[in-house]
């Protein structure tokens, strides 16, 4: 009888994917939209990092998951909002994560593989980019906050494309490429000590940190101010070994996540934070946000971790699963290290109080320095957007412009050799003014 | 030292202090500190309107404030983005401010937030927290009595009271008629 067992046991194994199930996690919702993470007495909901977060569901390996998500700053943004309503942002909430699932049999030391088979909107349709003021790639030059609402349109009759518009850029249409920019594991207890440290290290120079913030984390009584972890529940904004931020728009159905497991039992996957579109850089700090439905497949891969070297990857061998996302009809700029005698980029002042060149002499170019390149990269796609030969259908203001350049341009690294002036260009894909005019 | 002197100065003293500590995003909190963000909630009609006249009185009175209103979604953001740092004055109704104030009602899941008027305006309190400094609480309430906005704001003398919450001290000099404490 046991050797009867054994053999049953052994060929359920082997037919595995035919027993996968479908599995949904749900969030609660007021009028189509998602209720405040910290409200939902689902309980599906998370905005920090720990391993002792409670599992939201469980699954077996090779098993499908629908993951319900809020946006990026938990829906303070509707389609009445205005600059003062991102002006009154609560920057704590950020980011509502949907999880932590529980993969059965998955280990430390294991990968977890996360295919992108769907990524769509949310029932209420609605997406949003804005300009944080503080936040995004050129922040000392955009310094009050804007925002550009996007209605998120229906199915076209070729059954397969969608489109984003915006009575704020007439004219312009965006096509749906779904990705999550934040999706990843939890760390385990190591890692979090690990990632807290050198964080903190950081900080102490005056860099860009955010610390562990108890205020408004959920689960609060994990992570808020009274909270058994609440000095080891980490943010959410860095991207880590878990992967979590890393706002890679390639990440798109048809690709396969892989993610070290850090914790000892489940892996913990979480996501949230979904765009419909971004372009490289998501230079205002900020892509079409929205609330969103995103289907994965999850499988354990035993004990490949170390392959990885604890760090994640992405991969896929499907033919073309990056062709929509290549320009083909585009305007590209270029750009160098070269900018105005005496502008200080703002992550240069990170730089200049730790450094030696701390009086650096006003100078109009620098050497081998990338992000100046992108910056000016960005500087001359915004000029040209404004300007006369402006290939939008009237040229846009530079708050259009720099909001559009977040969603639509793609900054690539073009060289790193041609000292000292590197080059990035910054593509823009000119479909994308083929929208509703005013 | 001038009078506006002085509040720029504690404008950039309250930036300086902003930057390190609990900073989500300290970037922005330079824009917060550079900024006096008046701050209420979008649910009801009419709080944005009382809020931009508010920041409207104080950018005429002392235009290195930059005041800007800003809304929330709910009163309950309003007083968490208040407690946690984030703004410094917000605009709620009287009621909801005495239930933060003694930590009750939708806010019975909070800690008592030592909030403190500024000013009456109808069924709404201007707000800050008790550790607002005095002469800043001065300021606002000369901004608001001198103002030449309408609505609200016109109805001088019920601009004192009565709250349902102590008034800050900065406040009840500039209303008593008293000199400006040189410090919070």
């Amino acid at each position: 009888m046991k050797s009867l067992l054994i053999t049953a046991a052994a060929l359920l194994a082997a037919a595995g994917p035919s027993f996968a199930k479908q599995v949904r996690i749900p969030i609660t919702y007021a009028n189509d939209v998602p209720v405040p993470c910290a409200d939902d007495r689902l309980r599906t909901c998370h905005n920090r990092w720990h391993p002792d977060i409670p599992a939201a569901a469980e699954v077996n390996s090779g098993d499908t998951v629908i993951f319900e998500t809020r946006d990026a700053f938990d829906n303070p943004f509707n389609r009445r909002s205005t600059p003062a309503t991102v002006a009154a942002a609560n920057l704590n909430l950020i980011h509502p994560l949907t999880g932590p699932l529980y993969v059965r049999g998955a280990k430390r030391g294991d990968v977890l593989a996360v295919t992108m088979i769907d990524v769509g909107p949310g029932p209420d349709h609605f997406g949003y980019t804005v300009a944080v003021p503080g936040f995004g790639f050129l922040r000392d030059v955009f310094t009050d906050p804007a925002i550009v609402h996007w209605e998120l349109g229906p199915l076209e009759s070729d059954g397969k494309t969608r489109f984003a518009t915006s009575r704020d850029l007439p004219g312009v249409r965006l096509p749906l490429h779904g990705f999550a920019g934040t999706i990843g594991v939890e760390l385990g207890g190591p890692e979090i000590e690990t990632a807290f440290t050198r964080e903190e290290e950081l900080r102490a120079k005056q860099g860009f940190v955010l610390p562990p913030e108890p205020r408004d984390a959920v689960p609060s009584n994990l992570c808020g101010p009274h909270g058994s972890a609440k000095d080891r529940c980490l943010r959410t904004i860095p991207p880590r070994e878990n992967g979590g931020n890393t706002d890679v728009k390639q990440m798109v159905k048809g690709t396969t996540l892989l993610f070290p497991c850090f914790i000892e039992e489940g892996c913990g996957l979480s996501i949230g934070d979904v765009h419909w579109a971004q372009g490289d850089g998501e230079v205002s700090g900020t892509a079409i946000e929205m609330n969103a439905i995103v289907t994965v497949k999850v499988e354990v891969r035993k004990g490949q971790a170390a392959a990885l070297n604890n760090w994640p990857r992405f991969e896929s061998n499907r033919a073309g699963v990056l062709r929509e996302l290549a320009p083909d009809n585009f305007v590209a700029t270029m750009g160098i290290p070269v900018k105005p005698a005496g502008v200080v980029m703002a992550p240069e002042h990170w730089i200049d109080v730790n450094s030696a060149f701390l009086l650096l002499p006003p100078l109009r170019n620098e050497s081998e320095d990338v992000t100046l390149a992108a910056r000016d990269a960005l500087l001359k796609m915004i000029a040209l957007l404004t300007g006369p030969t402006s290939p939008a259908p009237s040229p846009l203001t530079a708050e259009q412009a720099y909001l559009l350049c977040s969603v639509a341009c793609d900054l690539h690294i073009s060289n790193l050799v041609d000292v000292p002036n590197y080059v990035v260009s910054n593509f823009l894909q000119l479909d994308v003014f083929r929208g509703p005019g005013e | 030292m001038s009078k506006r002197r002085l509040l720029a100065l504690s404008l950039l003293g309250a930036a300086a202090a902003l930057l390190p500590g609990h900073s989500p995003y300290r970037q922005w909190y330079v824009y917060r500190a550079t900024h006096l963000v008046v701050v209420t909630d979008e649910a009801r009609p009419g709080a944005l309107a009382i809020a931009s006249a508010v920041a409207s009185a104080i950018a005429a009175r002392w235009p290195q404030t930059k005041a800007v209103p800003a809304a929330a979604r709910s009163p309950v953001e309003v007083v968490k983005l208040l407690s946690t740092g984030q703004l410094q004055v917000g605009l709620l109704p009287a009621a909801e401010a005495l239930e933060a104030l003694e930590g009750r009602g939708r806010f019975a899941e909070e800690d008592k937030v030592p909030l403190r008027a500024l000013a009456v305006l109808g069924g709404d309190l201007l707000v800050v927290l008790e550790g607002c400094a005095r002469q800043r609480a001065y300021d606002i309430a000369q901004a608001l009595v001198e103002s030449r906005e309408k609505g609200p704001l016109a109805k001088k003398r019920s601009l004192q009271g009565p709250a349902p919450i102590p008034f800050h001290p900065g406040a009840l000099d500039y209303f008593e008629g008293r000199t400006a404490a040189k410090e919070g």
